[in-house]
């Protein structure tokens, strides 16, 4: 993705042609989209979510400084209409002690798709601001940095926060992975 | 358990691919947008209605107070007369039509306007 196309097509917005919008929707859609999917695990709302981070940079395109990139401008944006529309209708999770399979050590894990489910469902249920950061960390391929510039939050308070909801998972989430036979597990093993 | 398990398990995550239909609901919510945001023509109908008003009341206020007046013997220019006596008749007519009452009608407009405004403003960024 070129930041020249996207500086290109903001000018040409900011100039009256909206055509120039549809190539930024073009260039950054999917990776908006993916993000909100991490943050809903719901692919209708996922598209919603991601449609209005597009008409908020919309309204706000005149306020991007050029000194930043336009990806993490828009990123900052689609993160705070993210959290947002989560916290005024969060997701649809339990709390990770009623999760069954992890209430209960030694149950089945039956196949590497059902434990990934376990897994987001986890995550899903951590208090909203481990969720955020670690959803955002691994979004940025573990870039501590990005992820603190979507959040606007300082990059210690990130690395805190990823710090503790890292070990609520691991804590919650060792009694399910300690149990051998996963396919995942066995081609590591290989 | 460990770090890196949970590294390897958080950071695989399905991509998906946004629905064929996205990017045009998206440009036609922008398009909606851009015509909802489109600023408004200024209305020079009724904009120069104020002036002329203005203007009105400044010719019927001088005819009043008897300050068009046909040209004296003594003047120097025809139909001309002193900037002294301009004033001053401008000054009588204004005493005689309440200037002070209406200098306070119009501040309270402005203060209408200015409050109703605001909190239109307010509404908007609520929404």
């Amino acid at each position: 993705m070129s930041a020249a196309e996207d500086q290109a097509d903001v000018d040409r917005v900011l100039g009256g042609d909206l055509s120039g919008f549809e190539g930024l929707v073009r260039r950054w859609q999917r990776p908006l989209v993916n993000l909100a999917f991490r943050f809903c695990q719901d692919r209708g709302r996922a598209e919603e979510m991601a449609q209005e981070a597009f008409l908020r940079a919309y309204r706000s395109l005149g306020t991007w400084r050029k000194d930043a990139a336009f990806s993490t401008w828009l990123f900052a944006i689609a993160t705070n209409v993210y959290c947002s529309e989560l916290r005024r209708v969060p997701p649809r999770a339990v709390a990770l002690d009623d999760i069954p399979e992890l209430a209960q050590p030694g149950a089945a894990v039956r196949d590497d798709a059902y434990r990934d489910r376990i897994v987001r469902r986890a995550v899903l249920a951590l208090p909203a601001k481990y969720r955020e950061a670690l959803m955002l960390f691994y979004f940025h391929d573990m870039d501590i940095s990005a992820a603190a510039q979507s959040l606007s939050l300082p990059e210690g308070t990130i690395k805190a926060r990823l710090s503790r909801g890292r070990a609520i998972l691991l804590r919650k989430l060792s009694k399910l992975l300690a149990q051998p036979g996963t396919k995942q597990q066995q081609e590591r093993e290989r | 358990m460990t770090h890196d398990d949970l590294d390897h398990l958080l950071e695989s995550h399905d991509d998906i691919v946004p629905s064929s239909g996205f990017t045009d609901a998206v440009m036609a919510a922008v398009r909606h947008e851009a015509l909802e945001t489109r600023p408004l023509r200024f209305p020079w109908e009724r904009a120069t209605l104020g002036p002329l008003m203005a203007a009105l009341v400044v010719v019927g206020l001088s005819v009043a107070s008897g300050f068009v007046r046909p040209a004296t013997v003594g003047s120097a220019v025809p139909g001309v007369v002193e900037t002294g006596e301009m004033l001053t008749a401008i000054g009588d007519a204004a005493s005689s039509v309440r200037l002070g009452w209406m200098a306070l009608a119009l501040l309270l407009t402005l203060v209408c306007v200015g409050l109703s405004s605001h909190l239109a403003s307010r509404v908007e960024r609520q929404e």
